[in-house]
């Protein structure tokens, strides 16, 4: 496709701000963990507007996503309001379309959006042109809001491409190729999209930030701020900019305020607690070092390999213990900037004998072993073997729900933990 | 493991035994209480210690004594012995010895795990050592442990896959229970509906502050509006309002204009000008003044009027009037008058008793003596005086007279008293001189010699100080040793010469030194003691002095005559002749010297020297002590007759002296007395002379010549009473002459007067009245009526100074009455009025209508004010368009109008501040709003519970599964085996033992394959059921370890055949483990005996 002689500009895409949206896997967090983390989107979305100030760009894309409708944050919507509004006095044209978050039917949990904001609205592929700050026309920018929280529709077949600008950028909340981590609204094929004759999809939905394809270009930039531990690394937005010529140059720009971290530490090898926790500081340290800015860091911490630890890490209280132990010795969060919070340690150890082995042996332990292998080897015999196992709590609807949205691979975990923690019972006893 | 051996030290009742089991069945056979249960309880207690004191009975404390414990010897399947020892002291310790005789210690669990194959005690009761109720107890069979155990005798140690699920169990009853509260998630789930609940409860955030907004929004649009039309309206009810407030004054204008306009039209020419408000001021007032001055006119023509009439009614006697100052003058002299008269009668009366006095006087004085008389007895103070010193001669006289005759008296008294005081005293000199004779003749002595008492004391003494010395010359020739009769002489001169001797030698004993010192002093003494106890004069001092001189002479003398030897004094005294010698020449000198004096005293001093010095020779002397005592009682008797005569002197001498002086007073009083009579003539004669010259003085006063000098100053005072009273009556009868004198003045006076009085008319009658009446009276009546005259006259005098004035005071009224009728005409020619009428109705109205305009004009003042001219002329229009109503009705409206806008924007207004504040407040709640992430971080506690939750559940899962499926398989074994011993049991009358899956109940299946519920077998059948089971289950439960099996009389219910059908079994089993029966019934010791030949029996004995 050829892009016709353009004038150059700059924009930024960005995507699932999910401004006041709460954290997920919190728990027992100190007050400056929380309030920091609180106003970490806010701190993202400032950083946004920062960076359209400082960069001079000509216009924002967003990509859905800006806030949950559900969670009804009257805070979100000021904050947004005025961020916006500042976009739009800095001269930014700002496009919005609104994802399964914040689709067109929450509308009442919207505030108006200042002039010089553009919403696409959810009938219909919207046209708008995109001007440069010196009044040139730089695109034409199409999108479509979601007008429900569950859009099951292929909505990128609806973009169809207008003639008279250099420039199409198409802009749409979606999920391509079906990401199985994300909701599948409005989903689509990437080679739907890459023979659409646009020059950039701008997109949002996927958390995680992703280049699909180049020239055309088609872009989740992933959200502005990591929100859970499943949201590690470097978040925030791409600074777009385009050259007379058509050719693209992307460049990632950092917003988050807080950053999600995983950290792995083996237990093999380990006999003693002091060396363990010699190694969960070591590994923190690290983190804290390797930290391109000094942000804040929250950390969960996976433990794993076969040790000699294994055996006490099951019990129920240890792990906890050892996270009050960690948060201890790092000091309390009110005390720095750039504070680590380790959010939880997650225990993935075996017992010195592999699983397998075991389930080789004669008697009950082999026998127990074997079927569990059984169970997880198999999705829906691990399913069944859960809501056997959770017959109890299927009467607790929230409860129910959850169980339901885990994944096999989650499954497969616990019926492994769940096989360690009978070895390590009935072993016990047949060893001793 | 085999039970070798039981060795009891002390257990319960058991004490000091031992058992062998040597063979794989033993029967311990014994009647009750043996002590086989006590056995089989030591055992227990053996393999897994002794139960606490809770359970005495299981605890088994020895009652006979003995060490509480005890050992077994076992024996393992491949030969190895071990000796257990166990005792309650060492606290369930116990010891296994090996054959080799090491010693191993074992904790409890250790010792089960590995030699009694995990089999817990519990599980040991239930299987192993079972009695008959224990064998009854169906539900052991089916308890979790004993399943365990009947299902999954694969794997070893059934307790841990109980234990493990327990504890899964519990964690998870920890996290999650389906009706729980405290369990931590039910409370996470709790407090996140809780929170949601209260989410959902609360407004939409969002879309609560749009509508605020919208609301703002259109209270700031309606503000707005209304803020432009609120001051149009504002103007309009301000208009209104003035309108409706001026109407008043307006409708009074108007009728004031009208008013004016009548008034006008009613005058004859209304055209003219009003009349200027001084001139119209100045009518009212020339009224009042024409009126006042009138009035004032007419008053004082009265006043004059009055005082005229007054004037004439006033008349008065000019005469009396002018002689008013003289009338005033006697009048003043009218009460000294009259007092003089009364002084004037006074006087008359004293004088005539003055001179009845004096006529009494002069015929007291002498009867021929007058006035004349009297008054020629002048001089009568040189009178009384000649006569005074007359008198006192004469009295002088009579009284040297009588003095004389005393004396002479007094003198031939003690004239009298002499002579016989002489004729007393030489009585007594007669008698005296007698006495003095008869005591010379008494004495033997003789008279003495000396006749005056001097000299013979003189005598005396001499004689005494002679015979002193002889005395002493006598003593110192006599032995010392002798008592004198004078022993402080004697002592004297002893110690005189006792000191004198002891001085001398010095060699002498000092006893007698002391002895001879202290005498001396004595010595010297004496004459001081003397000195004080009498009379001593100087010459016995002396003598004194001379008596020590001689003492000491004659010690010094007499010592030498010791011729040295001192010691004894007595010795020296008597040996010494020498000495002696010399003494009495002394001694004869002195008597000698007594001689001579003794004859001075005495006019016959032999007798006397005879009997007090007798001759004496040396020999006497030495012993004269008989004479010496005789010599002492003549001296005592010549002293007492020395006195006696030294008395006698004495007297005689007194009474001549007292003789002589009575011769010579007698002598004296004869001189006096001739003295005494020489002077009484010459008084006699005197006296004589003076009583002529008294007759002669009274003759020249021819006074009675019988008068004597001493009734003189009576008859003086009385001729000086009399002239007195003459002199007093010639003093009153002057006075009288000048008070005549002025009385006659003062009533020639008063009858001038009066003469001049009758010619006046008024005043006669007064006149006549006082003439008939006393001068005095007349003065004072007169005098008062020419006071009123006078007083009459002044009061003419003011009178007429009042008319004077009044008639100035007319003449004034009449000209003030005249100017103002001037005025008054002048006012009126102004006026151009005829009437007087006719200018007060012109004034009147234009006073009236210059009210009406003025009160007009300040009305149009008030109308116009503020108000330009279109305004004033709206407000014109308005007045005239509306009535009172309309206008009122208007202005309401307007108002409500206007304050319903006021209020309706007060309203918005608060409005919109409340709007705004809550806008401001959602904006600040939004900042902290964060109950969503609260829940999100419980939700994610809860999911990471969840997952604990679903890793115990999965494991608790698993075990169950694999449960199960060992449940399914291992099952028949057990069950088989148990059936098949059932079967043989039971003679194949059941076949088999079935225990289905899903109750809990035991089956017996008969040989027919009819199924009972065991519950309903007989009891025998029901034991055999449950003993087939256990045995099999024991097989099932220890395949590593075959535990010994111990049967407490478990057959009593058998029937012999069952019995004896019994028996294959109990060999069978005995083929892998220890059978120990115990029991009380000798048929089954003896059938098992018989049956089974390899069993053993033990009897214990009761």
């Amino acid at each position: 496709m050829q892009v016709g002689a353009g004038v150059p500009f700059t924009f930024v895409h960005a995507a699932d701000l999910h401004l006041d949206s709460p954290f997920k896997g919190l728990s027992k967090v100190p007050a400056a963990v929380r309030d920091r983390l609180r106003e970490s989107t806010f701190s993202a979305l400032d950083g946004l507007c920062e960076l359209v100030r400082t960069e001079k760009v000509d216009f924002v894309v967003l990509a859905g996503d800006l806030f949950d409708a559900a969670d009804r944050s009257l805070r979100a919507q000021l904050r947004l309001q005025r961020a916006l509004g500042e976009l739009a006095s800095n001269g930014a044209q700002v496009f919005i379309v609104h994802g399964n978050h914040d689709p067109e039917s929450g509308r009442r949990a919207q505030l108006d959006y200042p002039p010089g904001v553009f919403v696409f609205g959810s009938g219909d592929v919207q046209c708008l042109p995109a001007h440069t700050r010196t009044g040139e026309l730089a695109a034409n920018v199409y999108g479509i809001s979601y007008p429900t929280p569950a859009v099951t529709d292929n909505l990128a077949l609806r973009f169809k491409l207008r003639e008279g600008a250099p420039f199409h950028l198409a802009l749409l909340h979606a999920n391509v190729d079906g990401d199985p981590s994300h909701d599948n609204y409005a989903p689509c094929k990437l080679e739907e999209l890459s023979a659409s004759g646009f020059h950039y999809w701008a997109l949002g939905h996927v958390h995680d930030r992703r280049v699909l394809r180049e020239y055309p270009h088609v872009v989740y930039p992933g959200n502005t701020q990591g929100r859970s531990i499943r949201e590690t690394g470097g978040k925030g937005a791409y600074v777009v900019s385009v050259s007379e010529s058509g050719s693209i140059d992307m460049r990632f720009q950092n917003l988050a305020d807080v950053v999600w971290q995983e950290a792995v530490v083996s237990i093999e090898g380990v006999e003693r607690e002091q060396e363990l926790k010699n190694r969960l500081l070591t590994v923190v340290e690290e983190i804290r070092e390797t930290a391109p800015i000094r942000r804040p860091t929250i950390v969960r911490i996976r433990l794993e390999g076969r040790g000699d630890m294994h055996e006490t890490l099951l019990e129920p209280s240890v792990a906890e213990e050892w996270l009050e132990e960690l948060r201890e010795s790092l000091g309390a969060p009110e005390e720095t900037e750039a504070w680590i919070w380790p959010e939880s340690i997650d225990v993935r150890t075996g017992g010195l004998l592999p699983l397998e082995t075991v389930a080789e042996e004669e008697g009950f332990l082999g026998e127990l072993l074997r079927s569990g292998i059984v169970a997880a080897d198999v999705e829906q015999l691990s399913e069944a073997l859960l809501d056997e196992a959770m017959e109890a709590l299927r009467r607790q609807p929230r409860i129910r729900e959850w169980l339901r949205s885990r994944t096999h691979e989650e499954r497969v975990q616990w019926i492994h933990q769940a096989m360690e923690l009978s070895v390590s019972m009935l072993r016990n006893d047949e060893t001793g | 493991m085999y039970i070798k051996e039981l060795q009891v030290d002390g257990y319960a009742a058991l004490r000091e035994l031992k058992v062998e089991l040597e063979a794989p069945i033993t029967v311990i056979y014994g009647p009750n209480e043996a002590g086989k249960s006590t056995l089989l309880r030591f055992v227990r207690s053996m393999l897994y210690g002794f139960p606490t004191r809770k359970d005495l009975v299981e605890r088994g404390e020895p009652v006979f004594g003995g060490r509480h414990g005890g050992r077994l010897l076992l024996a393992e399947k491949s030969g190895r012995e071990w000796l257990l020892e166990r005792y309650a002291e060492r606290g369930n310790e116990l010891t296994l010895r090996d054959e080799s005789g090491l010693e191993r210690r074992f904790a409890q669990a250790e010792w089960e795990r590995m030699l009694l194959g995990g089999i817990s005690e519990r599980l040991f009761r239930q299987l192993f050592s079972v009695s008959l109720n224990e064998l009854h107890e169906l539900r052991s069979l089916q308890g979790e442990e004993i399943g365990n155990y009947l299902y999954h005798a694969g794997l070893a140690g059934g307790s841990a896959l109980t234990a493990a699920r327990r504890r899964i169990g519990t964690d998870m009853d920890k996290l999650y229970r389906p009706k729980g509260t405290t369990q931590e998630m039910n409370r996470l789930l709790a407090e996140i509906k809780a929170m949601e609940t209260a989410i959902r409860q609360s407004r939409d955030g969002v879309q609560h502050y749009r509508e605020t907004e919208e609301q703002l929004s259109a209270i700031e649009s309606g503000l707005s509006l209304l803020e432009a039309s609120l001051p149009e309206s504002r103007l309009q009810v301000a208009k209104l309002q003035g309108a409706y407030e001026l109407r008043e004054w307006w409708l009074r204008r108007e009728a004031l204009l009208l008013e004016d306009e009548e008034l006008r039209s009613r005058l004859s020419d209304p055209g003219t000008p009003l009349l200027s408000e001084e001139r119209a001021r100045l009518w009212p007032e020339l009224k009042r003044q024409r009126l006042e001055t009138a009035a004032r006119l007419q008053e004082a023509r009265i006043a004059a009027t009055d005082i005229r009439s007054q004037r004439e009614r006033i008349r008065w006697d000019d005469s009396l009037a002018e002689a008013a100052p003289e009338w005033e003058r006697l009048d003043g002299m009218r009460e000294a008058i009259v007092a003089k008269q009364e002084e004037r009668s006074e006087l008359e009366a004293e004088r005539r008793t003055l001179d009845e006095t004096v006529q009494s006087v002069l015929s007291r004085l002498s009867p021929e003596w007058g006035e004349t008389e009297l008054l020629s007895f002048g001089g009568l103070s040189a009178e009384r005086e000649q006569v005074r010193r007359l008198q006192h001669a004469w009295e002088e006289e009579d009284r040297a007279t009588s003095a004389l005759h005393d004396e002479l008296q007094r003198l031939t008294r003690q004239e009298e008293v002499l002579h016989a005081e002489l004729r007393l005293a030489s009585d007594s000199a007669k008698r005296t001189g007698e006495f003095a004779d008869s005591v010379g003749k008494e004495l033997q002595f003789g008279h003495f010699a000396p006749r005056s008492k001097s000299a013979l004391l003189q005598a005396w003494h001499q004689i005494e100080d002679a015979r002193r010395e002889y005395e002493r010359a006598r003593a110192g020739l006599k032995s010392e040793n002798r008592v004198d009769s004078h022993p402080s002489r004697a002592a004297n001169s002893r110690s005189n010469a006792f000191s004198g001797s002891s001085r001398r030698t010095g060699r002498t004993k000092l006893t007698l030194g002391a002895l001879a010192l202290l005498f001396g002093l004595i010595g010297l003494t004496i004459p001081f003691l003397f000195a004080e106890n009498g009379s001593v004069s100087t010459p016995t001092y002396l003598l004194s002095a001379l008596l020590l001189l001689l003492a000491a002479g004659a010690a010094i003398f007499a010592a030498r005559r010791s011729s040295g030897s001192a010691s004894d004094s007595s010795d020296a005294g008597r040996s010494g002749n020498g000495a002696a010698e010399e003494a009495i020449a002394i001694v004869k000198l002195r008597r000698k010297l007594v001689n001579d004096r003794l004859r001075q005293l005495l006019q016959h001093p032999e007798t006397a020297a005879a009997l007090l010095i007798p001759e004496r020779s040396g020999a006497d002397f030495r012993e004269g002590q008989p004479s010496s005592e005789d010599e002492d009682a003549v001296w005592q008797q010549l002293r007492e007759l020395v006195h006696e005569q030294l008395e006698r002197l004495e007297v005689s001498d007194r009474d001549s002296s007292k003789r002589e002086q009575l011769q010579e007073r007698m002598q004296e009083l004869r001189t006096e007395r001739e003295l005494v009579e020489r002077d009484a003539l010459d008084r006699r004669n005197r006296r004589d002379e003076l009583s002529e010259r008294w007759q002669r003085w009274l003759g020249d006063r021819k006074l009675p010549l019988h008068l004597l000098p001493d009734s003189l100053p009576e008859l003086l005072g009385m001729a000086e009473q009399g002239q007195t009273m003459l002199r007093q009556r010639l003093r009153i009868v002057e006075r009288t002459q000048a008070l005549n004198k002025t009385i006659h003045e003062f009533e020639s006076a008063v009858r001038a007067l009066m003469a001049g009085v009758d010619g006046v008319a008024g005043t006669r009658s007064i006149t006549e009245a006082a003439h008939g009446l006393h001068s005095v009276q007349a003065v004072q009546w007169l005098y008062r009526e020419s006071q009123k005259q006078v007083s009459l006259k002044v009061e003419a005098e003011r009178i007429d100074r009042l008319l004077d004035d009044a008639i100035y005071a007319e003449k004034q009224a009449e000209g003030a009455c005249e100017q103002v009728e001037a005025s008054f005409f002048a006012l009126l020619e102004e006026t151009k009025a005829t009437t007087e009428a006719e200018l007060e109705h012109t004034i009147r109205i234009d006073e009236r209508c210059r009210e009406l305009r003025k009160e007009a004009r300040e009305i149009q003042l008030r109308l116009e004010s503020g108000r330009d001219a279109e305004a004033q002329a709206r407000l014109q229009e308005l007045l005239r368009a509306h009535d009172d109503a309309s206008l009122s009705a208007l202005l309401d409206e307007r108002k409500r109008n206007l304050a319903e806008g006021e209020d309706r924007r007060s309203e918005l207004l608060d409005l919109r501040g409340r709007l705004a504040q809550e806008l401001a407040l959602q904006r600040r709640d939004s900042e902290r709003e964060d109950s969503r992430q609260r829940v999100l971080e419980l939700q994610s506690k809860l999911e990471q519970l969840a997952g604990r939750y679903a890793v115990l559940s999965i494991a608790d899962r698993l075990i169950v599964r694999t449960k199960a499926i060992f449940e399914e398989e291992k099952q028949p074994e057990v069950l088989l085996r148990a059936s098949r011993y059932f079967s043989q049991m039971t003679n194949r009358a059941y076949v088999r033992i079935v225990a289905p899956g899903d109750t809990k109940a035991l089956l017996a299946e008969t040989e027919d394959r009819k199924l009972l519920d065991s519950s309903f077998l007989s009891r025998g059948t029901q034991e055999q059921l449950y003993l087939s089971m256990r045995f099999a289950l024991c097989d099932a439960a220890s395949p590593e370890h075959p535990l010994p099996l111990l049967l407490d009389d478990l057959f009593v219910h058998f029937d012999e055949r069952r019995l004896s059908r019994t028996l294959p079994v109990l060999e069978e089993l005995s083929r892998t483990r220890q059978i120990i029966l115990f029991t009380c019934h000798r048929h089954v010791a003896e059938l098992i005996g018989t049956g089974l030949p390899e069993a053993r029996r033990v009897t214990l004995e009761g």
